[in-house]
């Protein structure tokens, strides 16, 4: 890796073999049968914050949503770094349903 | 009252206010010509009644209008009011009333009819459909509304009726437009005379009137398509006006074209000939457009909001203030939903289900899903399902069908499905086969067993208890998955208000409760003491000794002993499962340290020098030691809910016993 002005820098070789780091913040899609909702959070925030927020703009209730990522439920102290999410993954929100009989 | 817009088409304004027309008297007829256009000008064609209102009193009558409408109505309204005929909101719902304004497929339909026809013609049209509906009888016209004002039923006929005219219609109205007849019937006769220049063609009245140049003094207005807009017919007068009029022929419209007049007249009236003086008369040269010029039908889409993507930033809002309990806050839902007769919810099925799950790594516990579900919502190819590794050979899963929970058990390895419907219904069976075996197919991961080419079938309707009642659904079909998890032989009957409880307690063990909290009387739905001692109350007396008090009380003594019989029998089935439950978490124990035991082998090959590469790669031990390593993550979670839930039952167990034989040992002391 060279410098601006044109001079390798020192330590340069060091840097070249690390792996690209992943950014801090990721872009989650959050969605329902209707809405869209994208969110910007970051790798170790609690997807809880995300989850109310979702709600509060969609007014629903928060015992009424279940959250899904890759089929396995999102649980309130889960952050994306637990769950591995990355860029761009989706959330699905789906219906909380009761059921006796007809 | 004629008024001309800036493209030059002119329409009648029935109500609008006279302005100053100036007569002819003058010689300089071009220059008063000039101040005539201008002058009409000013007045905008559909402003017909709004020239009468304050600007303000318009938009407010458009905006009171368009709040009557939906989104798309409201698109529709600006579409007429931006078309052609720059038809006012409130316009439409003068013209049509208010049921056409809040129907958008009506504003719809009228968008598409403006574009054939005038909207003046539109809305003749559409009140005489309305009235051919209204008046038709009940045989011809077979479900269609006859009391509705508006419906989509008129304009659809309408629509039909101008498209079938299609463009010869809209010449004709063009033609029209230029303030003649519509029909040859309705067109006032007529004598042409053809003048010497090619280009001049003179004409009288009808009835041997002669038309009668502007500046009259009895202008008056006119309506409809069979009056001449600018030109007043009145009684010869030779003095006012003239003889003879040139006014172009229908024939040759077509064949003129947007010329610029001379003298100075950019744009002229396209509904006057352009007069040339005289002594006696005016003759009229050929106008430069002579009819009303109608812009061409509005093709343009309509608007459309494009969806703006928003991007809300999580970490820059404020922190709620985090409660306990809102930490869980679907399983506080699903203890609620765990009381009484309350039809329980999908997280209470989904989580009892998981609390009795023996064997995490052959059964798996799927999301419940719906026979109604959305499929735009999520990936519909491939299921997602993070946690379902190839050692899962079945999977439970939950259907939840509009009102009603059945169950599905996925064979992977067999590709076999069973069904439980609590019901037994055969519609129920149907419609949960169908989306149970939809979700089997989109199963990931391998697993051993047939061929992937071989079809999902289905096993034999299992025998299981059948729901007596109409809120238990969801009991029965976790009880039954519990019974399949456990392999246990399927029980004559079940209890669900027990089950209820001892799935209550466990939820609430989950939720950090104490064990007392979770074991308290406040879960209790009934006390079967209070049941006992408070049964019989209707028993005759002793000193009756009637027949029928004897078998009163025997009878329901009977049902008593049933009933006791009945609950040391459950009470007998919840202690084995409790013992199942230990069992499986010793197992669990036993194949943790195993796990362990490999993870450990694993790291100790990835401290050896490694000579052979291609024996120990490193991808594939690091993901090895990744995914035991989740298993026991996993394994350890679900044994401390299972201690949890296996104390809680115990505890339960024994209290019930204690109450069931004190209420027993009473009972034989009163007998």
């Amino acid at each position: 890796m060279a410098s601006p002005n044109g001079s390798p820098s020192p330590g340069g070789e060091d840097r070249t073999e690390q792996e690209p780091q992943q950014s801090e913040h990721l872009n989650i899609k959050v969605t329902d049968n209707n809405n869209e909702v994208f969110f910007k959070i970051k790798r170790t925030t609690q997807l809880k914050k995300l989850m109310d927020a979702f709600c509060e703009r969609q007014g629903k209730a928060p015992q009424q949503c279940r959250f899904l990522f890759d089929g396995q439920r999102v649980n309130p102290p889960d952050t994306p770094e637990t769950l591995d999410m990355n860029d761009g993954d989706v959330l699905e929100v789906h219906q909380e349903q009761i059921g006796g009989s007809c | 009252m004629t008024a001309v817009s800036e493209t030059g088409a002119v329409t009648l304004l029935p109500e609008a206010p006279q302005v100053g027309i100036p007569s002819f008297e003058s010689t300089d007829t071009h220059d008063r010509l000039n101040q005539l256009r201008d002058e009409l000008r000013t007045l905008q064609r559909t402003e017909s009644t709004s020239s009468l209102l304050v600007n303000e009193k318009v938009n407010t009558l458009n905006q009171y209008v368009q709040n009557k409408a939906n989104e798309k109505g409201k698109r529709y309204l600006k579409s007429l009011q931006n078309g052609p005929w720059q038809v006012q909101p409130y316009q439409v719902w003068d013209d049509l009333g208010p049921d056409a304004v809040k129907s958008r497929f009506f504003l719809e339909l009228l968008c598409v009819i403006s574009r054939y026809c005038e909207y003046p013609i539109a809305v003749e049209k559409l009140n005489a459909a309305r009235d051919k509906r209204k008046e038709a009888s009940r045989g011809t016209h077979k479900g269609v509304n006859k009391k509705a004002d508006r419906t989509v039923h008129d304009a659809t006929v309408v629509l039909q009726a101008v498209e079938q005219t299609g463009p010869a219609h809209v010449k004709k109205r063009k033609r029209d437009a230029g303030g003649f007849a519509t029909t040859e019937q309705d067109r006032p006769p007529t004598t042409v005379h053809s003048s010497d220049s090619a280009s001049e063609i003179s004409i009288e009245g009808p009835r041997g009137k002669s038309l009668k140049p502007l500046g009259a003094s009895d202008v008056t207005d006119t309506v409809g398509d069979t009056a001449f807009n600018a030109s007043v017919l009145s009684d010869g007068d030779a003095n006012a006006a003239p003889d003879q009029l040139s006014v172009p022929s229908f024939e040759e419209e077509d064949a003129r074209t947007l010329d610029i007049p001379e003298n100075g007249l950019q744009i002229p009236s396209p509904h006057l000939a352009t007069p040339v003086a005289s002594d006696d008369c005016v003759e009229w040269s050929e106008p430069a457009v002579q009819i009303k010029k109608h812009p061409k039908p509005a093709t343009r889409a309509l608007p459309v909001s494009t969806p703006t993507r928003e991007v809300i930033d999580i970490d820059s809002l404020p922190d709620s203030p985090s409660a306990r309990i809102a930490t869980e806050p679907l399983l506080t839902g699903a203890i609620e939903s765990l009381h009484g007769e309350h039809w329980l919810s999908t997280e209470a099925v989904f989580r009892a289900a998981k609390l009795f799950n023996p064997d995490i790594l052959t059964w798996y516990i799927a999301e419940p899903i719906t026979t109604t579900s959305d499929p735009s919502v999520g990936d519909r190819g491939e299921a997602r399902l993070r946690l379902l590794e190839d050692s899962h050979q079945y999977v439970v899963v939950f259907v939840h069908n509009r009102c009603h929970w059945t169950v599905g058990i996925i064979d992977r390895h067999d590709k076999t499905i069973r069904i439980y419907d609590p019901l037994q219904s055969t519609r129920y069976i149907n419609e949960s086969q169908q989306a149970v075996q939809d979700f089997a197919r989109r199963l990931p991961g391998k697993c051993s067993g047939p061929a992937p080419e071989q079809q999902w079938t289905f096993d034999q309707t299992p025998i299981f208890p059948q729901q007596d009642d109409g809120f238990n659904c969801g009991i029965y079909a976790v009880v039954f998955v519990i019974f399949a998890m456990l392999n246990e032989e399927a029980p004559r009957s079940i209890l669900p208000a027990t089950w209820r409880e001892v799935i209550a307690c466990g939820f609430k063990a989950c939720l950090g409760h104490d064990r007392e909290d979770a074991v308290g009387t406040d879960s209790l739905r009934d006390d079967p003491v209070a049941d006992i001692s408070t049964f019989g109350a209707p028993i005759p007396s002793a000193d009756d000794a009637s027949v029928e008090g004897i078998k009163h009380e025997v009878k329901g003594l009977t049902v008593l002993l049933n009933d006791a019989r009945l609950r040391v029998e459950n009470f007998t089935m919840i202690s084995n499962l409790v013992e199942k439950a230990y069992q499986a978490r010793d197992e669990c124990r036993r194949r943790i340290e195993e796990m362990m035991g490999l993870i450990k082998i694993h790291l100790s090959l990835l401290d050896e020098p490694c000579t052979n590469p291609h024996r120990f790669p490193l991808k594939s031990s690091l993901v090895s030691i990744r995914q035991l390593d989740s298993m026991r993550k996993l394994a350890v979670r679900e044994i401390a809910k299972y201690r949890n839930v296996a104390g809680s039952a115990e505890l339960k167990r024994s209290q019930l016993r204690e109450q069931a034989m004190d209420a027993a040992r009473k009972d034989i002391e009163s007998w």
